[in-house]
C-alpha cells in the first residue's frame, strides 16, 4: 500500500508530526515502511516554471525545435523535440543538474545548438503516464518559480507493507484513523452528500448468496466521460495508478481512500441486469488488461443475462467498461467473499489492488457509503444524474462483543494497567466501549474484522500504550531444567571436525538424476510439486550428490583437496497418505591430491583417507561398527564395502565410478561413505586402566595377489591369538623386486600384552608359531619374520 | 715404589690423557680407563690391602680426592659436550609442518551457542522425532489459525508436496505437536530447517535454519517474553546491544510482535514472537481460560550473517572450504 504525506493530511486534521517523524510512527503502529521517498529529489532547485517566448523549426533536422524560454529573471536556449512546444506555452524546464530517474540534465549541443535545458513531460518527471508532449502549465502560472508544489511533487511516499489481518489499512481513512488514535487527532471525513434525483435502478441478482453476501448498484445518467482534472490525476499518479478516464479514476481513487474496490461498467453493454453467479464450466470474458481468460465454476463473476462483465472482485471485462462514447454508468460496490476472491485470482493468476483488498476480508457495512462517494465525486467531475442505489444483502453481519477483563489485560501487560487509559485508547481507535467493574465491553466495528477475542483488543491497547514501554521481567524458571539434546550427530561432528574434516551444509532438494547415478530408487523420491527449478525437484535421499557437489566445486574452484562430512536429514516416500520417513545420515567424502611440502612428498588422497574417518569413528558406536567388501557398482561406486552394526547393514563406502565422477564433473579420485545414524548408539566411555606390564611384537610378512585382502589373515590372528594380542598394523606394503609380477607383500606387526604379568618370550612363540602353521596351511606364502 | 708415588704416576698419566679428551668418545674412553669399575684408579686402590693402616689411610685420602676430581671433570666435560651437541641451526621461518584441522559449519557453531544460552533461560530441546520436515499442512498452517486460503500464506511461500503434505515453512508446528503430546507447563526449544519458496540470491534462500522457543503455564505475562529476549540478546550481541519491541501480526500469536537489535543506526528484526494465541491453545486442547504463554521464532542465518559480518546466504550453502575454514 502506497500512500504520501500530503494525501494523509487531507484526512487528519491538523498533523503535526513531519514526514520523518511519520516514517518512525509507523512501525509502533505495526506497518512495516519498506520505501520512504522525497518526490522532490533531483527536482528540487533545478526546476522552474518557464514562458516560450519564441520556437524556430531546425531546418535540417526534422522535427527539432530551438525555443528561446524566459525564466523571469533570464532567458535560456534550449533544443525539443516535443510536437507540442509553441510559443507562449508554460511549461516545466529542467535545468543543467536536474536528476531524473536514473540520467542527469547537462548542458549539451543538439544539432549544432547549445541546449541549456530541458522542457519537461509528466512521464519524465515520473508520473506513471505516456505522454506524447511537454506538460503544460496552466496559462496564469507565474514564471521563474518552482512548479513542484503544483505538480503535487512537493511530497513524501511511503511504501508500506500492511499484515494480511488487516484490510482497513488498505486505505487512506483507515490509516488516518490508525494514525490520528496514536497522536489524538481527528478524522476529517470526505464529502459524500449527494442529491439522488432519479429512482432508477439496475436490477440486481444475488445467485450465490455465500460468494456476495451484499451487492450495491447505483446508475448515474448522462456522464461527461474525459480526462481527470489535474488533482485526480495527481493523486492516482502518486498512488502508483495510471489514470485511464475521471469515471475509471474516481472508482480507483475511492479505493484507495476507504480500501473498499468499487468497479463501473458502462449501463448500456450490461445487457438485461446484473446477476452474481459462479462462471459456467469453460466461459469465457476477455478482461481489461486485454486477456481472454477461461472461468470455472469456483470462480464468481458479474454477469448480465447473457454474458460475464467483470470476474467479481478482481478484474473488470473489457467489454462493458467505461470510455469516452459511456453515457450512463452502473456503480458497483460489494462486498465479496474473501475466500471465493482468493481462489480465482489464484486460478487466473491475477492479483489486482481490488482482488488484494478482498481476500483480505474488509467491511461489509462500508459499501453503501463508498458508493456515495464515488457519485459525489463524479458529480463533481464528470456531471450527469445520480440516481438512488439498489442494495441487495444477503447476510447480516452481527455486531461483535467483546469483554475485556482487567485481570487478563494487567497479566498479559505484567502490571496493573489504567482501566481508564485502556478505554480510552479503544475508544479513540473508534470501538464503541463500555466501562463496567472488572471489564470493558467493548464493541468492534465492523472495520475491524480481525479483532475476534479480547487478547485482538489486548493487543490494540499494548500498541497505543508502547510495546516498547512494557517492562522487562525475568521468567521464573526454577521449575524448569533446560537440556540439549544429546543426538549421535553432534557427538561425531567434534570427532570429525577436530580430525580435520570440514562439516557441510547443503540443501535438501536436489536432482533425481543424482540420486540414480548413486542407485537410489526413484520410487523412494518425494517429489516437490512447485520446485525453484527441476535440480532442486526431489528430497534427497542419500547425502553423497550433496557431497559430491561440494567436492566439486571446491576442487574446480582450485583447492587441491577436500575432506567433508554432513550431518543431515534424507527423505524416503511413503505414499500420499503418511509424512515420509525421515532418517538421520552421515556421509563423508575425500577427493583430490595432498601437495608436495618440505617434509613430504605429493600423493594423492585415497581410500585410507577415507577409512583413517571411518575408524576413528567406528570405535565410537556400540557395538562398534565393522566393515564387509561387497560389489556396490550398482551405487556407482568401485572397491565397495558394506558397514555392519553387528548383523546390519547401516552404511555402505568405496570409490566413487567413473561415470559418476563425470557427472559431478570431478576428475580427482574420490571416496565417500554413507551411515544411517537414525537408530545407531554410541559406546559410553569407561576407564580401562593403563597397561602395566611391558608389551612385545612380532612381524610377519606374507605374499598375496595385488587384488587379494589380507582380511582373512587378520581374522586368523584375532581368534588365535586371543587374549594376548593387544593390536596389529600394517607396517609395510611392498611390490616389485623379488617380489613376483601380480604380487605384494604385507608386513604386519602383532602387538601381545598381558594385562597380569610379563608374557615369556616362549609363550608368545608358542602362540605365534600356531597362527603362523594355520596361515601356511592356509596356502599363504610367508616372507618373513622378525621378532 | 711407594703407593704414593704410584699414585702420582697414576695421576700424571690421568692428566696428560685430560688433556687429549675432546669429545664424547674419547671422554668415554678416559672414563673407562681410568674411572670404571676395571680402571686404573680401581687397579690401585686394590692393592691398598697389603698396606699398613696408616699408610692406607693417607694414600686412600690422596687417591679418592684424585678420583673425586676427575669424575667432576668427566661430568661437567659429559654436560658441556652434550648442550654443545644439540645445537642444530633451524630457519624459524620455514613454514612448518601443517596442522590438519577441519571446522564446524558456521551454522553448527551459532545454532549451538543459541541453544546453550536459550537451554541456560530452562528449555529444554525438542524435536527428535516430532519435528519433521515434511510437514502435514495441518500442522504448519491450519492448527496455526492459517485456514487454506488465508491470505497470510503469503507471507510463507510453500513447497508443496501433495494438496496436504508440504515442506514445513517455519518451525512453529513443533510448538503445535509438542502441546499435543505433552501437558503444560512447558518450556522447550526446537532449532531446525524450514523452506520457502525464493529463489537464491544475497539475502534469500529456499531454506534456512529457524529457532522456537516456547513457554506456556499459568500466568505467563508479555513482559516475560520481553524479559526472556533481552536476555537472550544481550547474551548473543553483548551488555551494550540496543532491544526494542514493535507490533507485528503472525496468526498464531496474539499479541504479535518483532524484537529488534540496533546494528550502527539501523533497527534489524531478530525475533518474530507474541503470545501464544488462545485459537491455538483450544487446537491442542489446553484451555487458554488457564494456561497462557508466549513464542518466539529467529533465523539462525541472519545470526550467523550479522556475527561473522557475511553479506551473502549463499556462502552457508555453498560449502566452499575457504568460507569454512574462515569461521
Amino acid at each position: 500500500m502506497r500512500v504520501s504525506y500530503n494525501l494523509l493530511k487531507e484526512y487528519i486534521r491538523d498533523l503535526k508530526l513531519s514526514p520523518e517523524e511519520l516514517v518512525d510512527l509507523f512501525p509502533q503502529l505495526g506497518i512495516e515502511v519498506e520505501e520512504f521517498r522525497y518526490l522532490g529529489e533531483g527536482l528540487e532547485g533545478f526546476v522552474l516554471s518557464g514562458l516560450v517566448e519564441e520556437v524556430k523549426e531546425l531546418p535540417d533536422a526534422a522535427g527539432y525545435k530551438v525555443a528561446k524560454v524566459s525564466l523571469g529573471g533570464r532567458k535560456i536556449t534550449l533544443v525539443s523535440t516535443a510536437p507540442n512546444v509553441s510559443k507562449n506555452l508554460k511549461v516545466v524546464v529542467a535545468l543543467p543538474g536536474t536528476r531524473l530517474g536514473n540520467t542527469v540534465v547537462q548542458r549539451r549541443e543538439i544539432k549544432g545548438v547549445q541546449s541549456e535545458g530541458n522542457i519537461l513531460s509528466l512521464e519524465e518527471l515520473g508520473f506513471p503516464v505516456s505522454s506524447e508532449g511537454v506538460f503544460e502549465l496552466p496559462e496564469e502560472f507565474k514564471v521563474g518559480i518552482s512548479p513542484l508544489e503544483y505538480l503535487g511533487l512537493k511530497d513524501w511516499t511511503y511504501e508500506l507493507y500492511v499484515f494480511p489481518n488487516r484490510p482497513d489499512l488498505m486505505g487512506i481513512i483507515g490509516l488516518a484513523i490508525e494514525i490520528s488514535a496514536h497522536i489524538e487527532s481527528e478524522i476529517v471525513w470526505p464529502k459524500v452528500g449527494v442529491e439522488e434525483e432519479c429512482s432508477d435502478v439496475p436490477d440486481i441478482e444475488i445467485v450465490d448468496a455465500e460468494g456476495c453476501p451484499v451487492y450495491t448498484g447505483r446508475i448515474v445518467k448522462n456522464v461527461i466521460v474525459r480526462e481527470s482534472p489535474f488533482d485526480l490525476v495527481k493523486k492516482l499518479s502518486i498512488l502508483g495508478q495510471r489514470p485511464i478516464n475521471n469515471v475509471v479514476d474516481i472508482t480507483n481513487y475511492v479505493m484507495f481512500e476507504f480500501g473498499q474496490p468499487i468497479h463501473a461498467f458502462d449501463r448500456e453493454k450490461v445487457e438485461g441486469g446484473i446477476v452474481v453467479r459462479r462462471a459456467k464450466p469453460g466461459e469465457k470474458i476477455l478482461c481489461l488488461d486485454g486477456v481472454e481468460r477461461t472461468l470455472d465454476p469456483e470462480i464468481l463473476v458479474i454477469a448480465d443475462h447473457r454474458k460475464p462483465v467483470a470476474v467479481a472482485g478482481v478484474i473488470g471485462g473489457e467489454g462493458s467498461s467505461v470510455t469516452e462514447t459511456t453515457k450512463d454508468i452502473i456503480i458497483e460496490s460489494a462486498y465479496f467473499d474473501r475466500v471465493r476472491i482468493r481462489k480465482a485470482s489464484a486460478m487466473l493468476g491475477v492479483s489486482t489492488e481490488s482482488s488484494k483488498r478482498f481476500e483480505r476480508g474488509g467491511d461489509p457495512s462500508i459499501t453503501e457509503v463508498a458508493s456515495r462517494r464515488v457519485a459525489y465525486l463524479v458529480k463533481q467531475m464528470a456531471g450527469g444524474t445520480v440516481c438512488r442505489i439498489h442494495e441487495v444483502k444477503k447476510k447480516h453481519l452481527e455486531q461483535k462483543k467483546i469483554n475485556v477483563y482487567f485481570k487478563d489485560l494487567n497479566r498479559i501487560f505484567g502490571k496493573e494497567i489504567d482501566p481508564l487509559f485502556a478505554k480510552r485508547a479503544i475508544d479513540r481507535l473508534g470501538f464503541a466501549v463500555h466501562r463496567k467493574e472488572d471489564c470493558l465491553e467493548v464493541v468492534v466495528p465492523p472495520r475491524r474484522r480481525d479483532i475476534e477475542e479480547w487478547e485482538d483488543v489486548a493487543e490494540e491497547i499494548l500498541k497505543i500504550y508502547g510495546y516498547d514501554r512494557i517492562e522487562a521481567r525475568t521468567t521464573t524458571c526454577g521449575s524448569f531444567s533446560g537440556r540439549k539434546l544429546k543426538t549421535i550427530d553432534r557427538e561425531l561432528k567434534k570427532v570429525l571436525s577436530s580430525a580435520g574434516f570440514f562439516e557441510v551444509k547443503t540443501v535438501e532438494f536436489v536432482d533425481p538424476e543424482e540420486l540414480e547415478a548413486f542407485g537410489q530408487s526413484a520410487s523412494d523420491f518425494v517429489r516437490i510439486r512447485n520446485p525453484i527449478h527441476s535440480e532442486m525437484s526431489v528430497l534427497r535421499t542419500s547425502l553423497l550428490p550433496g557431497l559430491l557437489r561440494v567436492a566439486s566445486i571446491n576442487l574446480r574452484r582450485g583447492l587441491d583437496f577436500v575432506k567433508i562430512f554432513e550431518a543431515g536429514k534424507v527423505f524416503k516416500w511413503r505414499g500420499e497418505d503418511n509424512l515420509p520417513e525421515e532418517r538421520l545420515f552421515l556421509g563423508i567424502c575425500v577427493a583430490g591430491e595432498i601437495p608436495r611440502t618440505w617434509d613430504r612428498t605429493e600423493r594423492t588422497i585415497d581410500i585410507y583417507d577415507l577409512l583413517a574417518a571411518f575408524n576413528t569413528i567406528r570405535v565410537k558406536f556400540e557395538p562398534e561398527l565393522s566393515l564387509v567388501s561387497e560389489e556396490l557398482s550398482e551405487m556407482g561406486l568401485v572397491n565397495g564395502g558394506v558397514i555392519r552394526s553387528r548383523e546390519k547393514r547401516i552404511g555402505y563406502l568405496g570409490a566413487v565410478s567413473n561415470k559418476v565422477k563425470k557427472l559431478f564433473d570431478v576428475k580427482a579420485p574420490v571416496f565417500a561413505m554413507e551411515l544411517d545414524l537414525t537408530e545407531a548408539k554410541l559406546k559410553d566411555v569407561r576407564y580401562t586402566g593403563i597397561p602395566v606390564f611391558p608389551a612385545t611384537s612380532r612381524d610377519i610378512s606374507i605374499v598375496l595377489d595385488v587384488t587379494s585382502s589380507i582380511s582373512e589373515v587378520v581374522k586368523m590372528a584375532e581368534e588365535v591369538l586371543a587374549p594376548f594380542l593387544e593390536e596389529y598394523r600394517v607396517v609395510d606394503i611392498y611390490t616389485g623386486k623379488p617380489i613376483p609380477e601380480g604380487k605384494k607383500s604385507i608386513t604386519i606387526k602383532f602387538v601381545f600384552r598381558a594385562g597380569d604379568r610379563t608374557l615369556t618370550q616362549e609363550e608368545v612363540d608358542q602362540k605365534f608359531y600356531t597362527f603362523l602353521d594355520l596361515v601356511k596351511d592356509r596356502g599363504y606364502e610367508i616372507r618373513g619374520l622378525n621378532g | 715404589m711407594s703407593i704414593l708415588d704410584e699414585i702420582y704416576a697414576l695421576q700424571s698419566e690421568i692428566e696428560k690423557d685430560w688433556a687429549l679428551v675432546d669429545n664424547a668418545e674419547s671422554l668415554e674412553n678416559f672414563r673407562i680407563k681410568f674411572l670404571g669399575k676395571k680402571g686404573k684408579i680401581q687397579d690401585l686402590i686394590r692393592k691398598f690391602s697389603h698396606l699398613s693402616p696408616d699408610d692406607r689411610k693417607e694414600a686412600g685420602r690422596v687417591i679418592n680426592e684424585l678420583k673425586r676430581k676427575y669424575e667432576e671433570l668427566v661430568q661437567r666435560k659429559k654436560d658441556e659436550l652434550v648442550s654443545l651437541e644439540s645445537v642444530e641451526i633451524y630457519d624459524l621461518h620455514i613454514t612448518p609442518r601443517q596442522l590438519e584441522l577441519g571446522n564446524l559449519h558456521p551454522l553448527s557453531k551459532v545454532i549451538d551457542e543459541l541453544l546453550d544460552v536459550v537451554v541456560g533461560l530452562g528449555f529444554e530441546e525438542v524435536g527428535l522425532d516430532q519435528a519433521p520436515d515434511v510437514e502435514w499442512d495441518y500442522y504448519n498452517f491450519e492448527c496455526l489459525n492459517i485456514p487454506p486460503f488465508h491470505p497470510s500464506r503469503d507471507m510463507q511461500a510453500t513447497f508443496f508436496i501433495t494438496e496436504k503434505m508440504l515442506m514445513r515453512t517455519q518451525t512453529s508446528p513443533v510448538q503445535v505437536r509438542t502441546m499435543l503430546q505433552r501437558k503444560p507447563p512447558l518450556r522447550v526449544v526446537h532449532v531446525g530447517r524450514v523452506y520457502r519458496v525464493d529463489a537464491f540470491d544475497a539475502t534469500h534462500a529456499p531454506c534456512f535454519f529457524q529457532m522456537e522457543g516456547l513457554y506456556v503455564d499459568k500466568n505467563v505475562s508479555f513482559a516475560e517474553l520481553r524479559g526472556t529476549l533481552e536476555m537472550l540478546v544481550r547474551e548473543i550481541f553483548g551488555e551494550k546491544a540496543e532491544f526494542r519491541m514493535m507490533p507485528s501480526y503472525f496468526p498464531f500469536t496474539e499479541p504479535s510482535a518483532e524484537g529488534q537489535v540496533k546494528f550502527g543506526d539501523r533497527w534489524l528484526e531478530i525475533f518474530g514472537c507474541g503470545m501464544v494465541h488462545p485459537q491455538v491453545l483450544r487446537n491442542v486442547g489446553i484451555s487458554p481460560e488457564e494456561w497462557s504463554g508466549f513464542a518466539f521464532g529467529l533465523g539462525i542465518e541472519r545470526i550467523a550473517m550479522i556475527k561473522y559480518g557475511i553479506d551473502d546466504i549463499r556462502l552457508f550453502s555453498e560449502n566452499d572450504l575457504r568460507f569454512l575454514r574462515q569461521l
